[in-house]
């Protein structure tokens, strides 16, 4: 699971997070909305031990972030925007390298699997990454995540650019790991997505969590209102 | 994981071109040094039979005037050059390796050497020494400047950073495979040398071996440490080039220009100027205090009296040469000294630019130093005093040619026995390495 306790990040005399506020249970998938420098990629990225908090802490299956950056990557999972990996490697070739620096061995026919699972072709598995689209690229980028069997994914806009053949694709994998259990936390701009795939909304405004709702009970359009509305 | 590190490293074309580019210009050098040898060989082998000519051509012309023959005669000494040397030419292009004396004043003699074309001098031979020196350095930085900021450049660091639980590890083993083909052109390289030149296999091929090998790992440690600021590749790359051109030109070149100044080497004229005004004077001045010099330096030969009145006689001719040496011996031996201070200053140098040591040691175990040179003057000089003191009972008792057996006087070699303090040769590499080691790891721990 995954929490954050009163966290706040200042650039200067710049406030990009105020005092947040967050928990995301086992199984949950969490999605957060908000404008470009609402705080949602400051949040993901102190999560990820990649910047540190001004003050307050985060932590991820209770360990705190602040004090254990490294121990913490041995249980998160993390699919960017983009999904940039090596392009004179083929697509399995940079599963099974990532797999390996984060400490894992799979056979070929494992790795194969695991990219089969997120629904990108064989023919493809073999092919250099120069040639990927990028729909196929955060493919490998959730087979990445998926062989680190990382009990919290942290998605910073993953369907940003996908076609939206691909983003169903996608939400279908990421609603499949929801419910195998793990905890998901998804900064994202794509409402009806969200709606779609989370168990919980929140919208941030100006480095603040202004909004937290349970997806069921709102349909996309009323989502939508309450977003414009509120930012 | 390694095995994709390989994959990524080999696959690039410009890594493998940079390597081949390295291992043709080593080749280069090997060959010009190969060159180099030959020559010096070829000289030195043909000194021999030009030798034992002269002295037959001589004998047979003087045959009764020992002392005209001895005016005539030259006899070489030879600077033994180790074939090493063919990796680390140094000075021998400028220092002959060879040098014919009669033994007539010393001094006048000592410095005559091949022409020899300064703006050659000036651009300095490209030898494996050069390509180690200079080249292997610029490989090592385009291999290693953008180890970080090219993953934070093209965005794989994030997740990296996040599948990583240590990157130091991950960098480290990147410094390592591109350690490993450095190290296996320059090793390919140093095989091959030892074949083509036939280089013996001994300790001093060991030596230059290990601290060519430490002087590139010297510079991979260097790049480990600016990486580690994890600047952007532009920045790192002028950072290191920035390295490179103040060790390799911009330090040398001022502290050569203060040695010069602190120890300037005017004494080389002043001997030549002592000797030539000691010996021509002597012709108009009174034999007795020149004669008077010379019993006091060999006093088993003070019963060749020579009077006043005598025209011409070789025991004062020679008395006269041998004065020309003694009233420039103090020149002679400041202008030894102020070579051995530069030297001693450069070696200092050497302690805190790895450039400079390698060069200097390079050229200490290839004998192709100041130090051999030094060396090698110094015995030229007790070679000329063996062949004075041979020859002067004979010239002095008027003895005929005939009497000698010239099959003896065969080209005499110098050995530059002396040997390498470890200490010295390999503690500036192992305290910089270690520093900078240290150093990037403190700013290591920092890494996400």
């Amino acid at each position: 699971m995954l929490k954050t306790v009163n966290l706040h990040k200042k650039y200067n005399e710049y406030s990009a997070l105020k005092s947040l506020n967050l928990e995301v249970g086992k199984g949950e998938i969490f999605a957060l909305l908000g404008q470009n420098g609402a705080g949602k990629s400051t949040t993901i990225n102190i999560l990820l031990g990649l910047m540190k908090a001004t003050s307050g802490d985060a932590y991820i299956n209770g360990i705190s972030v602040s004090e254990h950056p490294q121990e913490i990557k041995q249980h998160l999972a993390y699919i960017p925007e983009t999904v940039l990996l090596y392009p004179n490697l083929t697509g399995i070739e940079n599963l099974d390298f990532f797999s390996k620096i984060a400490g894992f061995n799979y056979t070929k026919s494992e790795l194969s699997e695991l990219l089969l699972r997120t629904g990108l072709q064989e023919l493809a598995h073999e092919k250099d990454l120069g040639g990927y689209s990028k729909g196929m690229r955060q493919k490998v980028g959730i087979a990445i995540a998926l062989a680190k069997d990382a009990k919290v994914l942290l998605l910073d806009e993953p369907t940003s650019g996908l076609d939206p053949i691909a983003t169903a694709d996608f939400t279908e994998i990421v609603r499949q790991l929801g419910q195998e259990g793990r905890t998901i936390l998804m900064a994202t701009h794509d409402i009806f997505n969200a709606v779609s795939v989370a168990t919980n909304i929140g919208i941030m405004k100006q480095g603040e969590l202004v909004q937290h709702l349970p997806s069921k009970s709102f349909t996309a359009e009323e989502v939508q209102d309450l977003y414009l509305k509120t930012i | 994981m390694n095995n994709y590190l390989y994959k990524q490293f080999f696959r690039n074309r410009g890594n493998l071109a940079a390597l081949l580019l390295l291992w043709l210009a080593g080749t280069v050098g090997i060959y010009t040094g190969k060159r180099f040898l030959e020559r010096n060989e070829d000289i030195i082998a043909k000194s021999a039979s030009y030798q034992q000519q002269s002295i037959a051509k001589n004998v047979a012309l003087h045959q009764d005037n020992m002392g005209l023959l001895l005016y005539y005669l030259k006899f070489n000494f030879v600077n033994e050059t180790p074939k090493l040397a063919a990796l680390n030419i140094g000075m021998r292009d400028l220092n002959p390796s060879i040098q014919g004396v009669t033994i007539r004043n010393l001094e006048e003699q000592k410095h005559n050497s091949d022409f020899y074309n300064p703006a050659n001098a000036a651009a300095g031979n490209f030898d494996f020494s050069f390509v180690l020196v200079f080249l292997f350095p610029l490989v090592i930085i385009a291999f290693c400047y953008n180890l970080i900021s090219e993953d934070q450049e093209k965005g794989t660091w994030k997740l990296l950073s996040v599948q990583s639980g240590n990157l130091r590890r991950l960098i480290d083993a990147k410094i390592l495979l591109r350690l490993l083909a450095i190290s296996v052109v320059y090793l390919i390289l140093l095989l091959t040398a030892v074949i083509w030149i036939g280089i013996p296999l001994d300790t001093h091929l060991l030596i230059y071996t290990s601290i060519g090998w430490l002087y590139l790992v010297f510079w991979f440690v260097l790049c480990r440490w600016i990486i580690s600021f994890q600047g952007s590749s532009a920045q790192n790359a002028l950072v290191l080039v920035v390295c490179w051109v103040a060790m390799n030109f911009i330090i040398p070149m001022s502290a050569n220009l203060i040695f010069q100044k602190i120890y300037p080497v005017k004494e080389g004229l002043e001997a030549q100027m002592a000797q030539r005004e000691g010996y021509h004077n002597k012709w108009d001045e009174a034999k007795a205090p020149t004669m008077q010099q010379f019993y006091k330096a060999y006093p088993q030969f003070s019963q060749y009296k020579v009077g006043e009145n005598v025209g011409s006689s070789y025991v004062w001719y020679y008395a006269m040469q041998h004065a020309g040496d003694m009233e420039a011996a103090g020149a002679a031996k400041a202008y030894d000294q102020q070579l051995k201070h530069r030297n001693d200053a450069a070696i200092l140098l050497g302690y805190i630019l790895p450039n400079v040591q390698t060069q200097l040691m390079g050229g200490r175990e290839a004998g192709t130093g100041m130090e051999n040179y030094l060396a090698y003057g110094e015995a030229l000089q007790q070679f000329h005093e063996a062949q004075r003191l041979f020859f002067y009972p004979l010239i002095f008792s008027e003895q005929r040619a005939g009497l000698v057996d010239w099959s003896r006087q065969t080209v005499k070699v110098f050995s530059d026995s002396r040997k390498s303090d470890p200490l010295q040769l390999f503690l500036p590499y192992l305290f910089f390495i270690t520093l900078l080691f240290v150093l990037s790891n403190q700013k290591f721990k920092k890494l996400c």
